[in-house]
């Protein structure tokens, strides 16, 4: 399963696919997982590109991501639809660097501050 | 005996106080230190819906400047695990909301007309999914707003000061 070729930092960032609304909750240099939340059957199948606009919490400052995805795995629908992608591209070379900005955001080497 | 295990330890409920100033990534750290002692298969989702609240609370506390902590608790209740949520956000008016908080949750469509131009208009920081989410997880769930000294008032009352949210799972 490709989440366990990489280490990941749980995460908690917004994404939109086809306006269908998700959570990232962790991801890698190369992939993530995540939780889309919809009442009706995700429209995708394994093996489809899918792109994903990333939505970073404005306090962070970094704006929204297009990634190209390919859509490797999809759980059984519960709460949550989840879903493992991985990442096949980036809409621009920003992108890539914005993207790696919020991989170090959660990543467990990152500063902490107390709660 | 339920307990709920923090820090390796075991305990019947777990404090948090949260700085409407802590770094996010600190706080998710700090849900995923908990598990349970009994079934505990849906964790990941109960705390993703806390998440997904205290992630509202912080708003709103930075929208009013409010320095006072968001607090949140989790306890070993009679039926399960029960989780509370407090904040002096100011509270929120609850028809600005997508949908109606009190329809039953298969008539709410995520994606219709209201949910996208919600969605739109808060240049999408907002999705109008924390209570949804907390209710479609929870068994039990109740919100009302309240005063300085966490009495229930109604909204537009002068004394409201913030939101208490409790959740209740059923757990056997």
């Amino acid at each position: 399963m490709i989440e366990r070729m990489n280490d990941r930092g749980k995460a908690y960032v917004k994404v939109l696919y086809m306006q269908i609304p998700g959570y990232v909750r962790d991801f890698s240099a190369i992939g993530c997982r995540i939780d889309f939340v919809l009442n009706k059957t995700f429209p995708a199948s394994e093996g489809d590109i899918m792109n994903l606009t990333l939505i970073p919490d404005e306090r962070f400052g970094i704006p929204a991501v297009i990634l190209k995805t390919e859509l490797r795995w999809k759980s059984e629908p519960d709460v949550y639809q989840s879903t493992g992608v991985h990442i096949v591209g980036f809409d621009s070379p920003q992108m890539e660097k914005d993207y790696r900005k919020i991989v170090k955001l959660f990543s467990d080497t990152n500063e902490k501050n107390e709660a | 005996m339920r307990n709920i295990i923090f820090n390796k330890k075991k305990y019947r409920t777990v404090s948090f106080k949260i700085s409407p100033r802590a770094d996010f990534k600190t706080i998710l750290d700090m849900f995923n230190d908990i598990t349970l002692t009994w079934s505990d298969h849906e964790l990941d989702n109960y705390n993703y819906a806390v998440l997904e609240l205290v992630n509202n609370s912080l708003r709103a506390h930075r929208v009013h400047r409010d320095e006072r902590p968001i607090i949140v608790n989790y306890s070993v209740g009679e039926s399960g695990l029960k989780i509370i949520v407090k904040d002096k956000g100011g509270g929120f008016d609850p028809s600005i909301l997508p949908y109606d908080l009190y329809s039953p949750l298969p008539d709410i469509d995520l994606n219709d007309e209201a949910f996208q131009e919600y969605r739109e208009r808060n240049h999408y920081q907002r999705f109008g999914m924390g209570l949804y989410l907390s209710k479609r997880t929870f068994p039990f769930f109740s919100l009302i707003f309240v005063n300085d000294q966490d009495k229930e008032v109604l909204w537009g009352s002068e004394d409201l000061v913030g939101t208490i949210v409790s959740l209740e799972t059923n757990n056997d």
